[in-house]
């Protein structure tokens, strides 16, 4: 049969093993005096190791009893702090994570356990509060592209209409449609790679190659708003890296630029090679407030809280920088002036 | 009913447009907050639909500015944000009602002419001068047991008499009511309207002053 509680088994092993103990060694003292009765005198000899025997009798299970106390104590000590776990992981749930365990003020094996186990606890809380915030942004974000896909079919429907005003609304849907469609793209695009799995897809790349690649896709639009790219120092540098990446890491920090660029003005790029790989990007937009800047690598952070949707996007392209920036064990430096313009840093 | 749009996306802007003069509404734009409000202050609207997230002056911060400068027009605000906090705040800022997006176009024109019935009419459904009833919910006149037919443009004009019922309406009241700044009209389309307007429920009820304007008395 097996006892359930920890404490009693340890305690019925510890009271079974020390018995056994004390009878051998009352044992074998006994046997060593009836051992050496022969060369004294044999009575007094036989009245010590009586009396001998008879102490041992008392004294065996006082000790024995006292022993058992202080073991109880320490399993106590032991148990306690699991029995308290028990308590608080039973009561967490992901909808409340308020509970976390008192530390015991010994400094040992027991409090590191509770430290880590309420550590957990608040790494727990915190990735759900960020899965709950970032629920909160998909479903904000996808209201407003809704709200015009339901309406224009709505009033479309109406009534009867000319061909060309069912054109016209069919495109105002598609337009939404499509801007649903990046947006999921782009968190995909956040969740694919973890620390974890990065590595696998690493191989060796040509970083200048990969620059030049996206600069070339953004001809039309720096022409359309006249704006030049000075090339400063631009280094061939070969890196293992993931392309895709780092690939875009450089199309949203030009996009970024662009955007919030007003017309006729430049953007210096610098990628070179010291100690680390340097990508330097250069604006003289339009410029983030110095309180706004911590915040721009949040998903779905924008500066304009009205999400002006006159620069499309979703606050998106930050985070996908940071996220990737990150996953090189790069870092990434922001500096910005309002109304002068922004210079974004990335060392890999 | 002349109502003012305060939206900031252009794609629900232009929906709201349509939908409304379809129906025969008088809309007008704004697509910021400082233009919204600008437009709240100046001219008089039946209803105002608000946007929560606009550039440059939000929802709320034009809700307190036009509730503190005494500016009653009932305002509905649409906003993806659909917290119970959310609404309450909204509420408690001055808004009269609140439509969390994505909602349904129908909805919000019945929202809408909630708030005007309510707004003009203490809100029973009916208002009466003399024998002349008008149903706003149903949009029917009824004189003597008999529905009169109107169009839209005499229909709101009544409506718009008998809301200033016993005062002096001028045509460039009418005028600011009916057509939006975006229509050119002249006058000669107002009295036009008028005169079809008397016409069809009799001269005596809508009384004329060359050079002042019209007025309906009880």
């Amino acid at each position: 049969m097996k006892i359930r509680h920890l404490k009693l088994r340890v305690l019925l092993w510890f009271g079974f093993v020390s018995s056994i103990a004390f009878f051998l060694i009352s044992f074998i003292l006994y046997n060593t005096l009836e051992h050496s009765i022969n060369n004294k005198s044999i009575n007094s000899m036989y009245e010590m190791a009586e009396y001998i025997e008879y102490t041992l009798w008392i004294l065996v299970p006082i000790l024995l009893i006292i022993l058992i106390f202080l073991v109880s104590r320490v399993i106590d000590k032991v148990l306690n702090p699991i029995k308290e776990i028990t308590k608080t992981a039973n009561e967490i749930s992901i909808s409340d994570f308020s509970s976390s365990i008192e530390e015991p003020t010994d400094n040992d094996e027991v409090r590191e356990f509770v430290r880590s186990f309420n550590g957990m606890i608040y790494r727990l809380k915190d990735g759900v509060e960020r899965m709950d915030r970032f629920n909160h942004d998909v479903s904000h974000e996808l209201k407003t592209p809704l709200t015009v896909i339901k309406g224009e079919v709505e009033i479309t429907l109406d009534r009867p209409r000319k061909s060309a005003e069912y054109i016209k609304s069919l495109q105002i849907i598609g337009e939404e449609a499509s801007q649903i469609e990046n947006m999921i793209k782009s968190l995909l695009f956040l969740s694919k790679y973890s620390k974890s799995n990065i590595k696998h897809s690493f191989e060796f790349c040509e970083l200048d190659y990969i620059l030049f690649k996206v600069l070339d896709r953004y001809k039309i639009q720096l022409k359309n708003k006249n704006i030049n790219i000075h090339l400063k120092n631009i280094e061939k540098i070969k890196k293992k890296v993931n392309p895709v990446l780092i690939e875009s890491i450089f199309s949203n920090l030009i996009d970024n630029a662009i955007k919030y660029s007003n017309k006729d003005k430049n953007i210096y790029i610098s990628l070179f090679q010291k100690e680390k790989i340097r990508f330097i990007i250069e604006d003289e937009g339009i410029g983030i407030p110095k309180d706004k800047i911590q915040k721009l690598t949040h998903r779905f952070y924008r500066v304009d809280e009205s999400r002006n949707r006159k620069i499309k996007g979703f606050g998106l392209g930050l985070s996908i920088v940071k996220n990737s920036v990150e996953l090189h064990d790069g870092t990434m430096h922001i500096e910005s002036k309002e109304k002068k313009g922004t210079i974004v840093i990335i060392d890999l | 009913m002349k109502i003012l749009i305060i939206e900031d996306d252009e794609n629900i802007r232009s929906l709201l447009h349509r939908g409304f003069i379809e129906y025969g509404f008088n809309v007008e734009l704004a697509e910021d907050g400082e233009d919204g409000e600008y437009m709240a202050t100046i001219n008089q609207y039946d209803v105002i639909v608000l946007d929560w997230m606009l550039p440059q002056k939000n929802g709320i911060d034009i809700l307190k500015n036009l509730r503190s400068n005494s500016i009653k027009t009932p305002i509905i605000m649409l906003s993806a944000k659909s917290d119970i906090d959310d609404k309450i705040l909204g509420l408690k800022h001055g808004a009269d009602d609140y439509l969390s997006k994505p909602f349904s176009f129908k909805e919000l024109r019945a929202r809408v002419e909630s708030l005007y019935r309510r707004a003009i009419s203490d809100g029973s459904n009916i208002m009466k001068i003399k024998d002349i009833e008008l149903n706003i919910s149903l949009k029917r006149v009824i004189k003597n047991s008999e529905e009169i037919s109107l169009n839209l443009k005499e229909y709101e004009l009544l409506t718009f008499l008998f809301k200033h019922k016993n005062a002096m309406v001028s045509n460039s009241m009418i005028q600011e009511q009916l057509w939006s700044n975006n229509d050119f009209i002249n006058s000669n389309v107002i009295q036009v309207t008028i005169y079809n307007l008397r016409k069809k429920i009799g001269k005596e009820y809508i009384k004329s002053y060359r050079g002042l304007g019209y007025k309906v008395e009880d």
